[in-house]
């Protein structure tokens, strides 16, 4: 962008703004640091995915700063420094910590266990994979290669580059396989896992295993920032009290409940069909419907339309909801459907 | 908490609120209405650099605007939000008739600016000769003023509704706070009008 | 009900009954306004003055929509304070672009520009 000739001061401007993202971005790096510093940390999958994700995410963030001095940039522009760069804060920001999370609450979304040998595994074939596929690209655009090409002349140097990233690549993809592959496995035939399989600090894990309707019994009082923490602490005292919010709740006529429509989604398969009218369907290949009329207008429309009654009969659906009323041992005894409470 | 408590507090059984003390629909249309801001300041910006800075052979604002109608369709549109105005202080005190009748000028006087809208654009195009395409004021003006009047449109298509559904009994003084938001949005509009009329209109004639 | 919680009921209910004259008085004056600005336009000052008098104009409208027609005057603060927030986003992002568009390197070239001159004797 720096290299598009839009003049000194915008220049600057975005040079500065791209500068101060790092100041953010850096407390971020350091409250992570700060959220690990003297834990008794237990290595298991989500952990080292997670601590992966910080190391990697840094590096990303780095090479990202460098771009944000213009002189620099209007070297790496359009390189493979650029490419290595999104692709550190991609993969191993994003990514690692997607997968690190998927892998922390695939027991309370699935209510089994994944293996911990197969997602180490996984972790360490993609963490490898990862960094020989992407490392190498820094060196390569500073020694010149560009982006978006199909291919390169043979005596350009970079031949050594690429073929240690392609090797990397495969790698990687072994790794993604290994922990899709996992995934999958375990969702069919998964060990199946008590309530708060990892003795974890949040207030999910105090819920049973399936979540039932209503998700929970009483709106939990929060005692704390850990607050499931604090509550396997101190067991009487909050049983005392949800006892309380209970009786006061059936009081109030049960648990309420929002409405379960459909209508958000039709709402969204309108505003669907309506962007591929807009953004997909192209007038130039439909020539043969020649006019305003064609089928891009009639495809965006049509959207538009099944999106503006959706909303109109989701609103008309009003916000009461029902409420629900428990057994002692927590099953839904009855529901209450009456419209005006 | 299900009986309303003291005349004047929040109902916190039908508006719920956060700790900032206002009910959660109020909030929404604020903060979408502070969006909507930026929204249109950037499409007005537009319009401004390049009537500050025309490339050559821009048509001049002067021979094609027609401030009589502009003025007309901009006193309607403060007009009708007078009577917004007044369809909510209606709905507030229960009055369901009232309330009906300022919907109704509401969207009758929308619709009147929606008119004038459509003739000007109309004689723009085919009299004129200035279209969206054919030259960057023509480009910015319809975004701008197009994107105003889509705003116009979608705020008379749901005041139609509320005016609809005022006569299905559902409609109650404690439902107030719909018609309320129905009511920031309609005002919006108009704020952003007289901002257009101004830098759109009126600096082409200085 | 949506009415502000300071007041208390008895000054609540006059306050919803002078309201409405309020507001009607409130359209008359940005009515009046309005022809004001109209006239401004053709009066033979300075541009920069005429200008600035329709800018004040302007956000006087504007502010009185604001507080009374849309209520911020008797709603709780923040409610003003998120719509500012907007606002000065919005008026800071037109400041910035009028000032990178009236640089020179973003104007469009012309035959008489430095940079046309430029090209056409190398």
């Amino acid at each position: 962008m720096f290299t598009t000739g839009m003049g000194t001061t915008a220049t600057a401007a975005f040079a500065l703004m791209t500068m101060a993202i790092a100041v953010p971005t850096g407390v971020k790096i350091f409250n992570w640091i700060g959220t690990l510093w003297n834990g008794h940390l237990t290595m298991r999958t989500p952990m080292i995915f997670a601590i992966g994700f910080l190391w990697m995410f840094m590096i990303g963030g780095l090479s990202g700063v460098m771009h944000s001095a213009a002189p620099s940039d209007a070297e790496q522009h359009g390189s493979y420094f650029i490419v290595a760069h999104f692709h550190y804060v991609l993969i191993g920001g994003s990514l690692f910590a997607l997968f690190s999370g998927i892998h922390y609450w695939f027991p309370l979304m699935f209510g089994r266990k994944v293996s911990e040998f197969w997602g180490k595994t996984s972790f360490w074939f993609i963490f490898v994979g990862f960094n020989v596929t992407f490392f190498p690209m820094h060196f390569l655009g500073m020694e010149g290669m560009p982006r978006r090409t199909f291919t390169y002349d043979g005596d350009m140097g970079w031949n050594l580059g690429n073929l240690t990233a392609t090797i990397g690549a495969f790698i990687l993809a072994i790794g993604v396989a290994i922990y899709f592959v996992t995934m999958i496995y375990t969702f069919f035939k998964g060990e199946k896992t008590t309530k708060d399989p990892w003795d974890a600090r949040t207030l999910e894990w105090s819920l049973p295993n399936p979540p039932p309707e209503y998700n929970f019994r009483v709106i939990p009082t929060v005692h704390a920032r850990d607050g499931w923490w604090y509550e396997k602490r101190h067991m009487e005292e909050v049983q005392k009290e949800q006892a309380e919010h209970a009786k006061e709740d059936e009081a109030h006529g049960g648990i309420h409940m929002p409405y379960q429509s459909i209508y958000p989604f039709l709402a969204s398969v309108g505003i669907f069909i309506g962007a591929l009218g807009v953004a997909v369907i192209d007038p130039a290949n439909t020539a043969q419907y020649p006019g305003f009329w064609g089928p891009k207008v009639a495809v965006t429309i049509v959207g538009g339309a099944i999106m503006f009654v959706s909303v109109l009969l989701w609103a008309l659906e009003g916000n009461d909801g029902y409420h629900i009323h428990l057994n002692e041992d927590g099953t839904v005894k009855s529901e209450d459907h009456h419209a005006g409470h | 908490m299900s009986s309303t408590a003291a005349a004047g507090a929040i109902d916190h059984h039908h508006d719920s609120t956060t700790v900032t003390g206002i009910p959660n629909k109020k909030l929404l249309m604020w903060a979408f209405l502070a969006s909507d801001c930026m929204f249109f300041g950037c499409l007005i910006s537009t319009h401004l650099i390049y009537r500050l800075h025309p490339p050559p052979g821009t048509p001049n604002a002067r021979d094609v605007f027609s401030i009589e109608l502009t003025s007309f369709s901009t006193f309607i549109l403060l007009m009708s939000s007078l009577m917004m105005a007044l369809a909510v202080n209606s709905i507030q005190k229960g009055n369901l008739k009232s309330l009906r009748w300022s919907l109704l000028t509401t969207i009758l006087f929308g619709l009147i600016f929606l008119g004038c809208q459509v003739y000007e654009f109309r004689n723009f195009v085919f009299e004129k000769h200035l279209t969206i395409t054919n030259s960057i004021l023509g480009t910015t003006f319809f975004t701008l003023t197009g994107t105003h009047g889509l705003h116009v449109l979608i705020g008379v298509i749901w005041l139609t509704i509320m005016l609809l559904y005022s006569f299905t009994g559902r409609l109650t003084e404690k439902d107030a706070i719909d018609v309320e938001s129905m009511g920031l949005y309609w005002h919006f509009v108009d704020i952003v009008w007289i901002v257009i009329f101004t830098a759109v209109y009126l600096l082409e004639y200085i | 009900m949506s009415a502000p919680a300071t007041h208390a009921t008895a000054s609540g209910h006059e306050l919803e009954q002078s309201k409405f004259w309020i507001f009607v008085q409130l359209a008359m004056l940005l009515a009046v306004i309005t022809g004001l600005e109209l006239v401004t336009v053709y009066l033979p000052f300075m541009k920069w003055i005429l200008v600035g008098a329709l800018v004040v104009l302007s956000t006087v409208k504007f502010m009185f929509v604001i507080f009374y027609f849309m209520h911020l005057r008797w709603d709780k603060a923040f409610c003003t304070i998120l719509f500012f927030i907007g606002l000065v986003l919005a008026g800071g992002t037109m400041w910035a672009l009028l000032k990178l568009f009236g640089a020179e390197a973003s104007k469009p070239l012309t035959l008489s520009s430095p940079a046309a001159i430029v090209r056409t004797v190398a």
